[in-house]
């Protein structure tokens, strides 16, 4: 780049950032570790349409973004993101969408000496090929190996890396010597900025079910409240309902009082054989009505009864 | 049909007064300021206790209404007055809580807890328009629009809960961001030493030292001060609250002249932009550098490295203003 393009450049890199600022509504900030330039010219390509990428130095990004605040004071819940080797994904389309194209556009690298592993890293039991003159570098990470044919064969799967682990020179070589590229990178979303608010990608990702699970959450709490201050309501009443049944249960049990509810397990508890014969052919919803004589039982029982727990109350405890 | 449609209308009714009111309160909190009895005896804990609550409240609130609108039937008209009941009263009562907190508590700390209450209120009246609409995309949309709600409303729990934490928590931001910007400025010298000399001429090259020596000093300063803080910072009077106040407003002014200094250093170089941003950083490290000096959280044995890198920033602008003339 001339000197002239450099200035051009300078003075049109502010003006870009803040343009696409006021253009687009949403964006990325993602992290660009270990993307390369042709990489990068690759996720643009496939992004073309959908999203704009814009890179640059953070120093300049903050002074755009700040020159920016007045008109947009939102914009500053971004700056604290700056940092380290980020860039912005601009869109106007589905976050989703755009993230998802990201992800596609991950490529695998060789593993290089000192970079930190993304993922855990295997190298599968297999015959190498390799020649016995190589056995030192397997000795060098205690891999244990044998010849067969005139060649490595390694014995076991063998656990060579951790997720966070930092590849040491002899992990790099081998696993290039057996082309074995274990890591994918890629434009990696650090947190979303939407119309004025910025939040984390898992976000992103929330199902329905993360709905229901929220609310059973909330479910749980209120009848745990609700029984320990003996205050019923619709949460607690369930609750409270078949404690009391379990109560009636365990005298049933213990004194010769019955009722049409406590048959079953008074017969398990007159002829314990009954119960191996049931619970061999049976069915959880059988279990429902047994007491909890044995820990044998109980266990079934949680089993049956997962609304419940999902309330955070077993049934029999 | 006929009842269908009356139906929605009046579903549209219920949402109209609601969301009007939302966007009145939201209006009434970007405008900042609100009531301030300025009470001293105010008491913290229950102020946090009462606003935990209150978002606890809307996330709950949020997730009944949301799974509501996740399938027909759709809630009838007095159901859903109702839960939007008891949503506003859950939102006013975080409100009103917000306005409880006096000035006197900390201006950073009232700031960030705004900050935090006013996220929450942009996230709900969203998540509340969203249930207008129909359809399987604004479902999907829906989710990630409850999902921020309760992201909102969880980021009440981590808040700093006095003025000092607040501070405490402003500075390491402050400091990692300028940590940012002298690991990026070394870099790119370190690359341009291995790329024979490229990206800067001699001349320019002779400034870059001295510059970045004053960001390094910025950085010091900052790194020291926290350390202080960490140290000996209270906001137990109204007098150290007001001085972690006035530490904020001048932290937060080092970042953006390093930032400013730096970029004008990158290629080409104009040496006015350089003149100018260098000056403003150097007297915005001696403004930090002379507060401190006189704050309740630095004592004697701190005098000898605030005078240091006092030096260090004279020594710095000593070697760079012959340069600057040339």
């Amino acid at each position: 780049m001339g000197r002239e393009d450099k200035a051009a450049w300078k003075s049109n890199y502010f003006t870009k950032l803040v343009q696409l600022l006021d253009d687009y509504p949403k964006c990325f900030i993602v992290g660009a570790d270990n993307v390369g330039s042709k990489q990068m010219q690759q996720i643009r390509m496939s992004l073309r349409g959908a999203a704009v990428v814009l890179m640059g130095k953070n120093t300049m990004m903050r002074k755009a973004i700040r020159g920016h605040l007045e008109r947009n004071p939102a914009l500053e819940k971004i700056l604290p993101h700056v940092r380290g080797n980020v860039g912005f994904v601009f869109t106007r389309g589905d976050l989703v969408e755009v993230r998802d194209k990201l992800l596609e556009n991950k490529v695998r690298a060789p593993a290089r000496n000192g970079a930190i592993a993304p993922c855990p890293v295997i190298i599968p039991a297999q015959n190498t090929g390799l020649g016995p003159e190589k056995t030192s570098f397997f000795q060098a990470l205690s891999i244990p190996t044998k010849i067969s044919k005139g060649t490595i064969e390694i014995i076991n799967d063998v656990h060579i890396l951790k997720e966070g682990d930092k590849v040491g020179a002899s992990d790099a070589t081998l696993l290039n010597m057996l082309n074995i590229s274990p890591f994918s990178y890629g434009l990696l979303v650090q947190m979303v900025y939407d119309s004025g608010t910025i939040f984390e990608p898992a976000i992103l990702d929330i199902k329905p079910e993360d709905l229901r699970v929220k609310f059973t959450e909330g479910v749980a709490r209120l009848a745990a409240v609700c029984l320990s201050i003996s205050y019923p309501t619709l949460a607690s009443a369930p609750h409270s309902v078949i404690n009391g049944f379990k109560n009636l249960l365990a005298i049933a049990a213990a004194t010769d009082v019955s009722f049409k509810e406590a048959q079953t397990i008074k017969e398990f508890l007159k002829d314990p054989s009954k119960f191996v014969a049931a619970a061999a052919a049976v069915a959880p919803v059988a279990a429902v009505a047994a007491a909890p004589a044995e820990s044998k039982k109980e266990e079934k029982k949680e089993e049956s009864d997962s609304e419940d727990d999902d309330m955070g109350f077993g049934l029999f405890d | 049909m006929l009842n269908q449609i009356t139906m929605a209308e009046s579903l549209r009714n219920v949402f109209h007064v609601v969301i009007g009111n939302m966007q009145q309160a939201l209006q009434q909190l970007e405008g900042g300021e609100g009531m301030d009895k300025s009470d001293c005896e105010f008491n913290l804990d229950d102020f946090w206790l009462k606003l935990r609550v209150a978002a606890k409240c809307i996330s709950n609130e949020v997730t009944k209404l949301c799974l509501t609108f996740s399938k027909p039937p759709l809630p009838s008209v007095t159901e859903l007055r109702e839960m939007l009941k008891v949503l506003e009263t859950a939102y006013l009562e975080m409100l009103s809580t917000f306005y409880s907190l006096p000035k006197c508590c900390g201006l950073m700390l009232r700031k960030e807890v705004n900050m935090t209450v006013l996220q929450i209120m942009e996230s709900l009246t969203t998540v509340v328009l969203s249930l207008q609409e129909k359809g399987d995309k604004a479902q999907k949309n829906r989710l990630m629009l409850t999902g921020r709600v309760w992201d909102a409303c969880e980021a009440v729990e981590s808040l700093p809960q006095n003025n000092f934490q607040v501070t405490c928590k402003i500075m390491q931001r402050e400091e990692g961001l300028v940590l940012d910007a002298v690991q990026e400025i070394e870099e790119e010298v370190a690359a341009d030493q291995s790329d024979n000399n490229k990206t800067w001429n001699h001349k320019d090259r002779e400034l870059l030292f001295p510059c970045i020596g004053l960001v390094k000093a910025a950085r010091s300063s900052l790194k020291r001060t926290d350390t202080a803080l960490r140290m000996k910072g209270k906001s137990e009077t109204e007098q150290q609250v007001s001085q972690l106040d006035d530490l904020v407003s001048g932290v937060k002014k080092i970042s953006p002249a390093v930032d400013d200094l730096i970029s004008s250093l990158y290629p080409p170089m104009n040496k006015d932009a350089v003149r100018s941003t260098a000056a403003v950083l150097k007297t915005q490290i001696q403004a930090l550098l002379h507060m401190v000096k006189q704050s309740h959280y630095t004592n004697e044995e701190d005098n000898s490295w605030i005078e240091f890198l006092l030096n260090a920033v004279d020594h710095n602008n000593n070697k760079l203003q012959p340069l600057l003339v040339s």
